[in-house]
């Protein structure tokens, strides 16, 4: 074995002997996270559920008691609530007595009957986006009004269609693979790079400021290895472990899901196996780590010389901590926007461009013009930081700063 | 042969005054000019209080850090020039036991031998020689999290020993290690320089240094105050002990 070689399986049985490394490289993303994740749908889904069944206090204020809030009360999901006044429907709803309350314009049945608009007013907090109470109120308002707008359509003997020139029709043709793309391939591409994150930085802590807090540092280099063999040993590390870490969040998410399939997978309706096999397509896989093997390799180094350049592993984390805002929010914009669209410009940028390529991978519509530039790019900054690391650690001022 | 011509090494060490990206920093002179020769095969002491220049001096004839004038020349080779070269030909030990805490023992020398590229039939015999010589073979499997500072010291030396150096670094190797550990590295320390190796200790035991050493150096705020052998250390006094004679070399 050459020297790095040496240091590279020293390193990894090291690092691998550390519960903390077992513990954010294999539990949390194996683990950990797919179990937070489904616990979380599985609130979010009984709250949506609660709410299907839920019966909301409405409070109305109502003169003339409309045939609106007869309607209103035929609603088994509304419970009506009549006031006597607006103020007092404002205060049943700014106290959460009510969900919701509607008060009636004073002259609207004369406005009806007259063929004119009467006016309603809604009162609402808009802050529980579950509640389900506005859409129902506004399901029955808008019967109610096609129901008076034909009537009056039928009085003037007019056809429907004469105030509907132009009917829409949409049709999405949005298919699986784009929808698998847009959706999944940014909240998949976001976790990657969180895991490569967080993958990567403990062992680079570890094996730059904390091994010249232990003093192992200074043994390392008083014995005849080069500044290059120590920088791919430790680079390598760094990068295994936040590969694992990332193939092992894919493990994660791929075990429940494959359970589900297994065991549930008639009820699973079609269009969800296709935009599984979308994600599972292997050219997309290959072409998804060619590019994540740089970029971890990049933010390996760029992290191990933050961690070299730092005193001890506290002022290492602190650094890494603010400096890894730098991946995080290239990577973020793509997830929060999903339609955005790669250029030039933007295949150059780290993190973002791989979460716009994983999108248009698993998309099928990948422009491998960008791509090929991406992974130059990436090849580049990667050959940067691996340059800055090596100059780091070749300066006796950095290695003996602490 | 080691010679130590005008060695010097100047740092930057923060001062009292604040500058906007921290503690303003002025120039200061670690090792002034240091001079010495050293005859294959004998022992060095190098001598004197703390932050006086010993670890810097020893880091620079080990090729660890650049001289800032200045240079040593290690059996015909120059550390500023020859840098890899001189490491191979040293074993270097520093002033506290830094190992790699989740390897055991045996692995830790192998990584070491490994890192020197000692063919497997030189390091086999050679480690088992030295486990035995330092009493090591009941905790050979043992993590090195799990020793104490006795053993640790002594796994420190078998790894630095472990490439056969021609010359033999060992910064304080004492330090830290109870009366039992410390009679067992002086016996191991003297078993080196029977072989002919020759080595360069810094310790605050003068009684290490009458036992062991050929020749001393005595250092104080980075210049050295005394060169020659141990009998002429004690000549500067007769009627003193070491640690009196040392006490008045630096003034303290």
């Amino acid at each position: 074995m050459s020297k790095w070689q040496t240091l590279l399986v020293k390193e990894i049985v090291h690092l691998f002997r550390d519960t903390k490394t077992i513990v954010q490289t294999v539990v949390v993303p194996t683990f950990i996270t797919p179990l937070l994740i489904g616990a979380v749908i599985w609130y979010i889904s009984s709250i949506a559920v609660d709410e299907g069944k839920k019966t909301y206090d409405v409070a109305v204020y109502d003169q003339a008691n409309t045939e609106l809030t007869i309607k209103l009360q035929e609603s088994d999901r509304l419970n009506i609530v009549l006031m006597d006044s607006i103020d007092q429907v404002i205060d049943d709803v700014t106290n959460d007595k009510s969900e919701i309350g509607i008060s009636f314009g004073s002259d609207f049945t004369t406005q009806l009957e007259n063929n004119l608009s009467g006016e309603i007013t809604i009162y609402s907090k808009n802050l529980d986006s579950f509640s389900q109470a506005q859409g129902i109120v506004n399901d029955v308002i808008d019967d109610y009004d096609d129901q008076i707008r034909n009537e009056r359509l039928n009085n003037l003997n007019v056809d429907e269609n004469f105030i509907n020139p132009i009917t829409v029709l949409d049709e999405d043709l949005t298919t699986n693979e784009e929808f698998a793309g847009s959706i999944i391939g940014g909240i998949l591409a976001f976790l990657f790079i969180v895991y490569i994150m967080s993958g990567s930085m403990y062992p680079a802590i570890d094996l730059g400021a904390g091994e010249k807090e232990r003093g192992t540092m200074e043994t390392l280099i008083s014995t005849n290895i080069s500044s290059v063999d120590i920088i791919i040993g430790k680079m390598f590390s760094v990068t295994s472990s936040a590969v694992l870490t990332a193939i092992f969040s894919l493990l994660g998410f791929a075990v429940p899901l494959i359970i589900i399939f297994l065991f549930y997978g008639d009820s699973i309706p079609d269009n969800a196996f296709e935009i599984i096999s979308a994600i599972v397509n292997p050219v997309a896989i290959i072409a998804m780590f060619g590019l994540l093997i740089p970029l971890s390799i990049f933010m390996g180094a760029f992290m191990l010389a933050v961690s070299i350049y730092s005193k001890n592993p506290k002022e290492a984390s602190l650094l890494l901590g603010n400096a890894v805002i730098i991946f995080f929010i290239p990577a973020y914009v793509p997830l929060i926007n999903p339609g955005i669209e790669l250029d030039l410009v933007g295949s150059l940028i780290p993190c973002y461009s791989f979460a716009l390529h994983t999108n248009a991978l698993i998309a099928g519509n990948t422009d491998w013009f960008l791509y090929g530039a991406t992974l130059i790019s990436n090849i580049i900054y990667c050959s940067i930081a691996i340059y800055v690391t090596y100059i780091m650690f070749d300066d006796e001022k950095i290695i003996f700063r602490n | 042969m080691i010679e130590v011509k005008k060695l010097s090494k100047q740092f930057k060490v923060p001062t009292e005054k604040k500058g906007i990206f921290g503690p303003k920093r002025k120039n200061f002179l670690a090792v002034d000019s240091l001079e010495f020769n050293l005859e294959k095969g004998k022992v060095l002491s190098i001598l004197g209080p703390n932050g006086c220049g010993k670890t810097t001096t020893l880091r620079m004839i080990a090729g660890m850090l650049e001289p800032s004038k200045g240079t040593a020349i290690i059996d015909g080779l120059d550390v500023r020039k020859h840098k890899h070269d001189v490491k191979s030909k040293i074993g270097y030990m520093t002033n506290n036991t830094s190992l790699y805490d989740r390897l055991n023992v045996v692995e830790t020398i192998k990584f070491f031998a490994d890192l020197n590229q000692i063919p497997e039939e030189i390091y086999k015999p050679r480690a088992e020689q030295l486990f035995e010589q330092l009493d090591m073979k009941n905790y050979l499997l043992k993590r090195i999290a799990d020793l104490s500072t006795g053993m640790k010291q002594k796994t420190s030396i078998v790894r630095t020993l472990i490439h056969d150096p021609d010359v033999v670094i060992l910064d304080e190797p004492t330090t830290g290690v109870d009366v039992t550990g410390q009679s067992v590295i002086i016996d191991l320390i003297k078993s080196i320089k029977d072989s002919g190796k020759t080595l360069i200790f810094s310790t605050h035991q003068l009684g290490e240094v009458r036992d062991i050493a050929d020749q001393i150096v005595c250092m104080k705020s980075g210049k050295k105050v005394f060169d020659g052998t141990t009998q002429d250390f004690q000549a500067l006094n007769p009627n003193k002990n070491f640690n009196e004679i040392f006490m008045e070399l630096v003034d303290e």
